[in-house]
């Protein structure tokens, strides 16, 4: 996939989870536009535009970072922390797609500005209404800011 | 020294009426090469004395018939054992055993449970240089323990008394202080060793936290395709093919529920608390209130008297509300006319919650499964649920310092009951 107009970064270091999230945004033709990375890492580089992502444009998007938590290299709440710490992505809405439902990982989530936190259900059909119930709703109902737009 | 050594043939009259202290004290005995006449009561130590003429008494105070103290008196007031020492055993407990000692003509105390060392040292000294009773009684009063006390003895005997007991106190103080410093050790132990379940407490934490994500990921992998398989290739599979992919699934789910069960039950083991005056009224109301659609559905007939507040955390308390009260609306849907009651009253100084419904019950003989981790009394193709809501509610009553139990009937309903200290 070409890095032009990104609508969903999905960080996920899971296969099985990844090739599942898509799949069930795919029901609802949603992951045209998907860039999938494997770490925490990758998921900086592609959001800044550095490292193997260093000729794409920041303005490209993504629409939405789907992040999970627990990733190699850099975790998800550092990337988390990242993105809302910078002036350029502080706006790009992060849902949080986590395994888990630690109260503590809610509540880091939450302190660092996350926009939405889930977690994944084991049941496909419920898992695959949330994905693409969260794919609709931040793609087409939520009306986000331009990207690089001043306040 | 050793009884061949002072020449002694005369045996130690032990008057002691706990056998086992008896034997204890013979034991004792026979092992330095003393010969040993036992007795069981002041009456019997007596007529003992008269009979065999010991070297030693060493006598109980507290004992059926005749006590040390009167035995004592009478041997003093016989001419033929006026002079035989007499070694009185006390718990050092009362300090006017001193004064009846005194009184009664006893030559030196030793303090039960004794040391043997000194007991033995004791008997040898007196044996060596027996104590003689040749002196005038003097009169004095003694103030102890803030009475005063009237005494008549012999000076000597009253000096040998105090400096038995003194000593004896330095024995217990020296005793006391060993017994310290052990403690002082064990107290650093006690702290390494809560530093250590404070470090295992702290993996079993991170071990939950793997469960919960790690197990998870490759049950969804697994509901997932089999999921996809079922709607991708319908067609190119029979309804046996069909039914065997939803198998699959019902289990998947299944395993679902149980790592999330898990993992609640192991939060509320490690979850801090926060202690509050609790309105259990509005508390439990508020739970019902959540199972309004089962309730009107079902017309289910609720009942409720007023709850006296409790002091504990609110959330876990709600915890326990909810899995009480949903336990109580599952055993009830066989029930045309189901009856749930909340209830409370005080007994002595526990406040006790229940809820009682009409539902499926159960045989009391297996009361005591209710509470356990996984355990169920019923099918789970009767009632489902993993059993693991009465284990919660267990815990966290425990947690509260309070305890839960159960009264039921098969098919005639159960009553579940928490009492928290209040």
């Amino acid at each position: 996939m070409d890095a032009q107009n990104v609508e969903i970064l999905l960080v996920e270091d899971n296969p099985t989870d990844a090739e599942l999230c898509t799949m069930a945004l795919q029901e609802r033709n949603l992951a045209n536009k998907l860039v999938w990375v494997k770490d925490g890492e990758q998921a900086l580089d592609f959001l800044f535009a550095s490292g193997i992502y260093a000729g794409r444009k920041m303005e490209n998007g993504p629409k939405v970072v789907l992040l999970d938590l627990r990733l190699p290299k850099v975790d998800g709440l550092e990337v988390l922390q990242r993105i809302k710490a910078d002036e350029r992505t502080r706006r790009i809405p992060v849902v949080v797609l986590a395994s888990s439902r630690e109260d503590r990982d809610v509540v880091a989530s939450y302190d660092l500005g996350v926009n939405s936190y889930i977690s994944k259900p084991v049941d496909f059909d419920e898992f695959s209404k949330v994905v693409s119930e969260l794919g609709l709703y931040w793609l087409l109902i939520n009306h986000p800011p331009a990207l690089g737009a001043q306040g | 020294m050793t009884a061949e050594s002072t020449g002694m043939q005369r045996p130690i009259l032990v008057v002691e009426d706990s056998m086992i202290q008896a034997e204890l004290l013979r034991r004792l005995l026979v092992r330095q090469g003393y010969p040993v006449t036992l007795a069981q009561d002041g009456e019997a130590g007596l007529a003992a004395a008269r009979k065999e003429l010991p070297g030693l008494i060493i006598s109980d105070i507290n004992m059926p018939v005749m006590d040390g103290f009167e035995m004592c008196r009478a041997v003093r007031e016989d001419d033929t054992l006026k002079n035989i020492p007499v070694i009185l055993l006390t718990m050092l407990s009362d300090a006017t055993d001193v004064i009846h000692g005194l009184n009664a003509g006893a030559d030196y105390y030793v303090t039960k449970p004794f040391n043997e060392q000194y007991l033995i040292s004791r008997i040898e000294m007196v044996l060596t240089r027996p104590p003689e009773h040749r002196e005038a009684k003097v009169e004095m009063e003694l103030n102890v323990g803030g009475t005063m006390h009237r005494v008549r003895a012999e000076p000597q005997q009253i000096l040998n008394q105090f400096i038995s007991i003194y000593e004896n106190a330095v024995l217990q103080n020296r005793e006391l202080m060993f017994a310290q410093e052990q403690l002082t050790k064990l107290g650093a132990t006690l702290e390494d060793r809560a530093h250590e379940l404070e470090e295992s407490n702290k993996d079993l934490e991170s071990f939950a936290y793997s469960v919960s994500h790690d197990l998870r990921v490759p049950l969804r992998a697994i509901d997932g395709f089999s999921s996809i398989v079922l709607r991708r290739y319908e067609d190119k599979l029979d309804d046996e093919g069909r039914r065997y992919l939803n198998v699959v699934r019902d289990n998947t789910r299944k395993m679902g529920r149980l790592i999330d069960d898990i993992l609640a039950f192991s939060r509320t083991g490690r979850q801090g608390m926060s202690l509050s005056n609790v309105n259990m009224d509005a508390l439990a109301r508020e739970v019902l209130e959540g199972f309004e659609p089962d309730i009107v559905r079902r017309d289910i007939f609720v009942e409720i008297s007023p709850l006296p507040a409790a002091q504990g955390d609110l959330a876990m308390l709600r915890q326990v509300w909810v899995n009480l009260l949903s336990n109580a609306i599952k055993f009830t849907c066989r029930k045309t006319s189901a009856t749930v009651q909340l209830g409370s009253y005080r007994e002595g100084s526990e406040l006790v919650y229940f809820i009682k419904d009409n539902g499926a019950g159960f045989d009391m003989r297996y009361s005591e499964k209710l509470f356990g981790v996984f355990q169920r009394l019923h099918g789970v193709e009767e009632f489902e649920g993993t059993g693991i809501g009465l284990a919660i509610v267990k815990r966290i009553v425990c947690r509260h310092g309070g305890r839960v139990w159960a009264e039921g009937m098969v098919d005639e309903g159960a009553t579940f009951y928490f009492a928290l200290p209040g």
